[in-house]
């Protein structure tokens, strides 16, 4: 972190010595494409902790063009709480705190609102360099516009049109094994080199080269008088290994430069800032390395946001990260207008719509991304395409990542949630039955969300200032929903499962014996911690092996213990009404 | 505090500035000052580029570092179709030489590929309403600026259009009805507070209308939209919706006016779709730069995503810090009173201001 020191002409009754103090206070702001959160941290009794939070639209598009009006109406609403002026007569950050109590010491920013990167990947072997390719994409906020490889049946001409109509901020040039002969990517890079030509100099892409390292020089003799280049590792310099990261990287900093830093009134924001910039997804992620340092077990994070649904599976010496800019509850909502059916939505959303009104619905959201449901029927709705969208989100990840053939989602300890519709959500035991409809998860695991949205901030801060995360954390900014607990395997419908048993101090034991097929909730007290017992039958896992018991201490929660015992996969019926009759139970289960 | 809600223009009288810009360089034809009507060509270009390459070294079976040898002309020559590019002498002195197949320029000459742009036909940017330019944006476009009323569209179909309004429904909520359109509807932008009939569509298009302004359409209607030859903006949403009473209310007293419907665009900066009514007026531009418009109590607001048609009501009472919606999401916002008196809590994000 940079200490900026910040010149402001201040007026006479602002003019109040700086306070000397050993604790500094942090104003961080998280800029979504529909809603600016800002957060004022700074001591109280020793401690760090999350002194206001508040909200406001995204001001990024029309009429303001500004992403700051947003922002400072976010900063006024915590001066509103908390009788702290922040911002002077013109609208500038105070810093740093003054002696009167205004102002703040230290402002960072994380951002989302930034349009996708136009990615256009080009390479030789779709399913060596290109694969590869297309995972760094998904790990940064970019999307393919097109791709040219080998196999490609188109000829150069028609490579050519595709390029200028594809209008790319960057291609990613991949292909070939380190020291290896590649005459067709040298040929690509001639075609490359005829479309550049014919683009307007503003409207040329980055080039990134990351592809074999013996062809450094014919990339830039061919297209380095057109246009800029970076040359990066190989990110397949062996058949058989990748090199990802230094290519993300490179594409999240473009991403970070390119499309959030051409924000209109983000410039400005970047001067008040002491941090460097950081996407939300990138240091919401870093949050989720953290807890699973902490716990040192995999840690699931899941973002559901307007115009991206972030999912990253975070152990303490692996990270997966899925970003995808496709599917959101915003403008991508669109896309779902491709689908012929919308049955599966329907059956989600445990309610009876036509098509017609459905894509209504979409269409309505897509226009305005930032508004919110109103009444039960578009409330339902939208968990119904929030199931969806997460649950395509989480199997084409767990394709990529390679997990096993089933791809359950198992063998983790905490699932952190992001998202006004998940995290803040008007009624979470509804978001809680969504993220577990939709992913599906099984095992014993703990779900925490973060309504203040204030994780990626933390992710900001957490490399400079650890300790202030830890303090900030351990002051209960995130809200603990509960455990779930869901066995893998199956019986017969109604049989006993699994056997629970729960002891708090002062409170009676409850012995319960849980059917399968049934999903059920037991409040846990909030002072004391519980023990819970977990016996499985035979057969039956609840994450220790099979029909191996378990014991866990947990506290109480805004939930509690949710055992889900509904089997996994989730039971699908056919017919639609029975499959919405299902759903409507199971919210009437969960107490939604 | 300003309060940021989203926000349509919804002038009466008042200074709209609109981009005109081409969709490639090319050439603006009008100075700065010129008064122009929407037929007005105020900029050119030729077409989206249709290139031809050919693989010269390929076709004269050479390397194509040797392709210059044979070569009779340069880049940025000019060609007509069957100008000679090539020549490669053959036996016994017979020469072959290979014409260029496309009229244009010589564009590049690499990798043994000749890259020929074709000439195209000819982008005329047309004003598409009446006013002034008061900017130019050099082998780009102009900024026009005129008095007139003006109204914000949440979505268009990507064309845009000119002519006299005509008002087809007696109220804002009325459903068009595709006997009422008639011979008069020819040469006319139409107004009408939904419809949801294909019938309806094709009688427009029968009638040869100039544009449809509409409040709400189905979606199955929204999916065809682009597939009509005149241009639609849509003023309230997708679905069951109308219009809602102040937009139509400012339209009827313009009836008989030349309007203009204008689409959306990205570049150079984001544009919304608008319906603008350009008056005769002698105020000064100057003067009338519209003040700020911000959410009070009393203010006049659009509530999005209403189930029912009472989307239009009063500010009565703002509250910053969240409070409960009737779902139950926890977010700042206002109590809103509709026509009907009722009075419900609206978060800020499904509040829009005209203004």
């Amino acid at each position: 972190m940079t200490n900026v020191v910040e010149e402001l002409t201040l007026n006479e009754d602002q003019a109040e010595e700086p306070e000397i103090r050993f604790g500094r206070s942090y104003l961080m702001a998280d800029i979504g494409s529909s809603t600016t959160t800002v957060a004022l941290f700074d001591i109280v009794e020793g401690q760090y902790r999350l002194l206001s939070r508040s909200a406001a639209m995204t001001t990024a598009g029309p009429p303001w063009f500004d992403v700051s009006n947003g922002l400072q109406q976010a900063i006024h609403q915590i001066s509103d709480a908390t009788g702290r002026v922040l911002l002077n007569d013109q609208g500038g950050l105070i810093r740093p705190r003054r002696s009167n109590g205004n102002g703040v010491d230290e402002f960072g920013v994380v951002v989302s609102a930034g349009a996708p990167l136009r990615v256009l990947v080009a390479g030789l072997l779709e399913e060596v360099s290109i694969s590869s390719a297309r995972h760094v994409l998904e790990s940064v906020c970019a999307e393919e516009v097109d791709c040219f490889h080998v196999a490609d049946q188109r000829e150069r001409p028609a490579q050519v049109m595709a390029l200028l109509k594809s209008e790319p901020d960057v291609i990613l040039l991949v292909g070939g094994t380190d020291g290896g002969a590649d005459k067709q990517l040298v040929e690509l890079l001639e075609t490359l080199a005829i479309g550049i030509n014919l683009m307007d100099d503003a409207d040329r892409p980055t080039i990134i080269f990351a592809g074999n390292v013996e062809l450094r020089e014919n990339v830039n003799k061919t297209l380095g008088k057109l246009t800029d280049i970076y040359f990066t590792d190989n990110v397949r310099p062996h058949i058989d290994q990748q090199s990802l990261d230094p290519t993300i990287a490179l594409l999240s900093e473009l991403y970070l430069v390119n499309s959030v830093g051409q924000l209109p009134g983000m410039d400005g924001l970047q001067e008040w800032s002491g941090f460097n910039l950081k996407s939300t997804a990138h240091a919401f992620t870093g949050m989720g390395e953290y807890y699973s340092a902490l716990h040192r077990a995999r840690v699931i994070c899941l973002d559901a946001g307007c115009n991206q649904i972030t999912l990253a599976s975070v152990e303490p010496e692996m990270v997966h990260l899925t970003i995808r800019t496709d599917l959101g509850m915003g403008q991508p909502v669109m896309n779902l207008l491709e689908l012929d059916d919308y049955s599966e939505i329907n059956a989600w959303s445990g309610i009876e719509l036509s098509n017609s009104e459905i894509q209504d619905f979409i269409i309505n959201k897509a226009i305005q991304p930032h508004t919110v449901a109103l009444n039960e029927a578009e409330l339902s709705l939208e968990y119904g395409i929030l199931c969806q969208a997460v649950r395509k989100t989480f199997q084409d990840a767990a394709t990529n990542w390679n997990w096993p053939e089933r791809r359950l989602l198992s063998g983790f300890r905490l699932i952190l949630l992001r998202g006004s519709m998940l995290a803040s959500a008007a009624r979470p035991r509804m978001a809680l039955l969504a993220m577990l409809d939709a992913l599906q998860p099984s095992g014993v695991f703990e779900v925490k969300a973060d309504p203040s949205n204030i994780l990626p901030s933390m992710g900001l801060l957490a490399p400079d200032e650890p300790e202030k995360v830890i303090q900030v954390l351990n002051g209960g900014v995130l809200e603990n929903w509960g455990w779930v607990i869901a066995p893998l395997g199956r019986v017969n419908q109604g049989n006993k499962i699994l056997e629970v048993g729960i002891e708090s101090d002062g409170m009676e034991n409850l012995r319960i014996i849980v059917r399968f097929g049934r999903l059920e909730v037991f409040p846990l007290p909030a002072d004391r911690p519980s023990t819970v017992t977990l016996k499985p039958v035979s057969g039956i896992d609840i994450g220790y092996g099979r029909g191996k018991a378990g014991k866990i201490k947990i506290r109480g929660a805004s939930i509690g213990l949710v055992i889900d015992a509904r089997g996994r996969p989730l039971p699908k019926s056919t017919k639609e009404k029975s499959r919405r009759d299902l759903v409507q139970q199971w919210l009437h289960d969960i107490g939604a | 505090m300003e309060l940021y809600t989203s926000m349509t223009k919804l002038r009466m009288l008042t200074n709209v500035r609109r981009s005109r810009v081409l969709p490639r360089r090319g050439e603006v034809v009008v100075p700065i000052g010129q008064e122009v009507n929407p037929v007005h060509v105020v900029a050119r270009a030729t077409d989206v580029a249709s290139y031809q390459i050919l693989r010269a070294a390929n076709l004269l079976s050479v390397p194509a570092k040797d392709l210059d040898e044979y070569l009779l002309v340069k880049e940025g020559d000019s060609l007509k179709r069957g100008t000679p590019l090539m020549r490669k002498p053959g036996l016994f002195g017979r020469a072959k030489v290979y014409r260029s197949p496309v009229e244009g320029v010589l564009l590049q000459v690499r990798d043994g590929c000749l890259v020929m742009e074709r000439s195209g036909g000819l982008i005329e940017l047309r004003a598409m309403m009446s006013g002034k330019v008061t900017s130019i944006m050099p082998g780009r476009g102009v900024v026009l600026e005129t008095v007139a009323t003006q109204i914000e569209g949440i979505w268009d179909s990507g064309k845009e259009g000119f002519g006299r309004l005509r008002i087809l429904t007696e109220s804002n909520d009325q459903e068009l009805d595709p006997d009422q359109i008639g011979s008069a509807g020819h040469g006319s932008i139409i107004v009408a507070g939904k419809i949801s009939l294909l019938e309806s569509f094709e009688a427009l298009e029968e009638y040869g209308i100039r544009g449809l302004i509409v409040g709400g359409l189905p979606s199955q209607l929204y999916h065809k939209a682009n597939t009509f030859p005149f241009p639609i903006i849509v003023t309230d949403g997708i679905g069951k919706q109308v219009m809602a009473e102040p937009i139509f209310e400012l339209l009827q007293q313009s009836e008989g006016r030349q309007a203009s419907i204008l689409s959306s665009s990205e570049k150079p900066r984001r544009q919304k779709s608008e319906i603008v009514i350009p008056l005769p007026t002698t105020h000064n531009m100057d003067q009338l730069k519209s003040a700020q418009i911000t959410l009070t109590v009393g203010s006049q607001v659009r509530v999005w995503r209403m189930a029912d048609d009472a989307a239009m009501g009063r500010v009565a009472r703002v509250y910053v810090q969240p409070r409960r919606t009737k779902v139950g999401a926890l977010l700042p916002g206002a109590d809103v009173e509709f026509s009907n008196g009722k009075v419900q809590f609206i978060p800020f994000r499904n509040l829009d201001l005209f203004g």
